[in-house]
């Protein structure tokens, strides 16, 4: 009796995985589908694209010659070498540009709010989310993640690490929690916008000050910061905290060795909340008890 | 109790908004206005109903709340079946919406890529939209531009494309708001037509909001006329020209704004500016009606014709014995 009931209840559960699997497919498709619109979009207009492209890599260019100038005056940053900051910078910045490229656009959505057309985008069979984050995808954003693969590469062959299995598997793992972690804060905050659609400016300021603050080690900033960057805001889980298990250091706040692995349940709660914040979002857009 | 015959059921409906406003220092005023109230309708399948009323008279929010966008403070409301507030997304898929000059195209594709897009998004099986297009293509006259990008196309050709975009996908509840306003001549009749075809032969229903006459009496049979949040009518064309009275209007353009005139036989319905609106009975001539408004005002110059809506919206509501229009 008991068992059937269990085995009844764990199809039901079944079912409704099954459900959420499907709808995360269907709309994975579609964000493909809506990206690659964008793409034939832009290359209507050749010239600019190529121009955005230039300025994209001389930014990147620039980020890099700022700490290079730091490195030439000083031999090592709070006791990390060259090599060591760079992986810091190259995982900090490929995480935070591949959110980049998909969430990038949802800075936009104060200005979609305003300019009324998210009438049109709640009205298509089409998550909103995929829709904002598609609606100003721009192809030179991809340009971004040049930069940071190829100071990444560098700084993997300069470190003097031995590359266990186990480092090996956690470079990919933490990329991929970092870039989930970043695009969960890129939606969580542009949820705001739908509450408050003229902070277009300090949403993107949030979001482009933690890409910048994880480029370098934490402890640069002091303990009370580091802290509040790892439990408040939790960007030290993009690369600092696994970077730590990758470059063999302890933590040099003394956090347990287990806090190196906590980057994707800390990804996953990020998620979670990000995505409670844009339903509430919405709600409050359509005025749900408003 | 679901009616499969009832494709659209509004019942004691309210939306109010919270409007806040800064009187002073970190001071801010509260009031609340309510869009729509207590508004009830039904609309049975296949039925094509013009939605009348001047502007902000409550018409948009209407149809926002029919498409799910906007949430009712109150009341209860179904479209073919369904919560559209709760369920937005598979509403979606089942009606098609034209929301006036805000286009749902993809500007810089195009025409047949923003297509070939809705196909994929609604997942329209491939020899239907092929069928479709082929059609609508022929009846919209679309041949000649659909390989433009849409951002190249006038007016009437992308709101002909956006009307396509909204029926690929076979809807059973088509929304409208203003399909004609700015059109050409040739682009207003295509659309007309097709509208009344596909309503004819699909049984789609059709909500269509408009200020032009000339939609309403080529296309409803069905008027509703909404004013201050209120349905003020409900029922046959013919009703409500009854219900009016056979009157003309007579428009004037004077020299400077003045008050409304006071001009025997004639009542002033609206001033706007330097213009005045007169309606007169029918059966009665303009021409001396016109000599004693140039005898006795600054004339620059005007036009006799049938009643627009504004000026039947506005006559109803002042002949009427309804309950005064309030905001509050």
């Amino acid at each position: 009796m008991n068992q059937r009931t269990a085995e009844r209840t764990g199809g039901r559960a079944g079912q409704r995985v099954g459900e959420r699997v499907g709808l995360l497919r269907t709309e994975a498709g579609s964000y493909l589908l809506l990206v690659g619109a964008a793409f034939r979009s832009a290359a209507q207009y050749r010239v600019s694209l190529v121009l955005y492209t230039l300025v994209e890599m001389a930014g990147a260019a620039l980020d890099l010659a700022t700490i290079s100038i730091i490195f030439a005056h000083l031999s090592d940053l709070d006791g990390f070498s060259l090599a060591e900051v760079a992986f810091l910078y190259g995982t900090s910045a490929l995480a935070f540009a591949l959110a980049e490229a998909m969430a990038g656009p949802l800075d936009q959505l104060g200005w979609h709010i305003k300019e009324g057309r998210m009438d049109a985008v709640l009205i298509r069979p089409v998550s909103v989310l995929v829709q904002c984050a598609t609606m100003d995808f721009s192809p030179q954003r991809l340009s971004r993640i040049v930069q940071p693969v190829a100071v990444l590469a560098v700084s993997v062959a300069a470190l003097d690490v031995d590359w266990t299995p186990a480092r090996v598997a956690l470079l990919p793992a933490m990329i991929a929690c970092g870039t989930l972690i970043s695009i969960s804060l890129a939606v969580g905050i542009a949820a705001v916008l739908f509450v408050a659609p003229d902070s277009s400016l300090a949403v993107s300021a949030v979001r482009q000050g933690s890409a910048l603050a994880t480029q370098y080690p934490l402890t640069v900033y002091g303990r009370r910061a580091a802290l509040l960057m790892t439990v408040v805001l939790p960007i030290a889980f993009v690369n600092w905290q696994p970077a730590l298990f990758v470059l063999d250091r302890p933590d040099p706040f003394g956090l347990p060795a287990f806090t190196r692995f906590l980057s994707l349940p800390v990804a996953v709660v990020c998620a979670a909340a990000a995505a409670t914040a844009w339903r509430s979002g919405i709600r409050h857009y359509r005025g749900v008890g408003g | 109790m679901p009616d499969s015959d009832i494709a659209i059921d509004v019942q004691n409906v309210t939306r109010a908004f919270v409007l806040r406003r800064r009187t002073g220092w970190m001071r801010r005023e509260r009031s609340v206005l309510h869009a729509v109230s207590d508004l009830s309708f039904t609309v049975r399948a296949g039925e094509m109903v013009g939605y009348l009323g001047p502007n902000g008279a409550g018409k948009s929010t209407t149809i926002k709340m029919l498409v799910g966008i906007l949430t009712p403070s109150g009341g209860r409301l179904r479209v073919a079946g369904l919560d559209p507030s709760r369920q937005r997304l598979r509403l979606a898929r089942r009606i098609g919406v034209v929301f006036g000059q805000r286009s749902a195209l993809w500007y810089d594709l195009p025409l047949r890529d923003s297509f070939e897009l809705v196909r994929r998004i609604y997942r329209i099986p491939s020899e239907r939209y092929r069928r479709n297009l082929d059609e609508f293509v022929d009846l919209l006259d679309l041949g000649p531009f659909i390989d433009t990008p849409v951002r190249q196309l006038s007016l009437g050709q992308r709101m002909r494309g956006t009307i396509t975009a909204a029926f690929l996908p076979n809807p059973e509840v088509v929304y409208l708001d203003e399909p004609t306003i700015g059109l050409d001549v040739v682009s207003k009749a295509a659309v007309r037509s097709f509208l009344e075809r596909t309503n004819r032969e699909q049984g789609t229903t059709i909500l269509l909001t408009t200020h032009d006459m000339g939609d309403v009496e080529q296309l409803c049979r069905r008027v509703m006329v909404i004013d201050h949040g209120r349905l003020g009518f409900d029922g046959e064309l013919a009703a409500l020209r009854a219900r009016i009275g056979g009157v003309r209007t007579l428009r004037v353009d004077l020299a400077v704004p003045m008050p409304a005139m006071a001009v025997e036989g004639a009542e002033v319905v609206r001033v706007e500016g330097t213009r005045q609106w007169l309606q007169f009975p029918a059966d009665t001539s303009a021409a001396p009606l016109v000599s004693e408004v140039a005898a006795r005002y600054p004339l620059v110059d005007l036009t006799v014709g049938e009643p627009a809506i504004e000026d039947i919206v506005a006559r109803l509501y002042t002949t009427d014995r309804l309950p005064a229009p309030r905001v509050g």
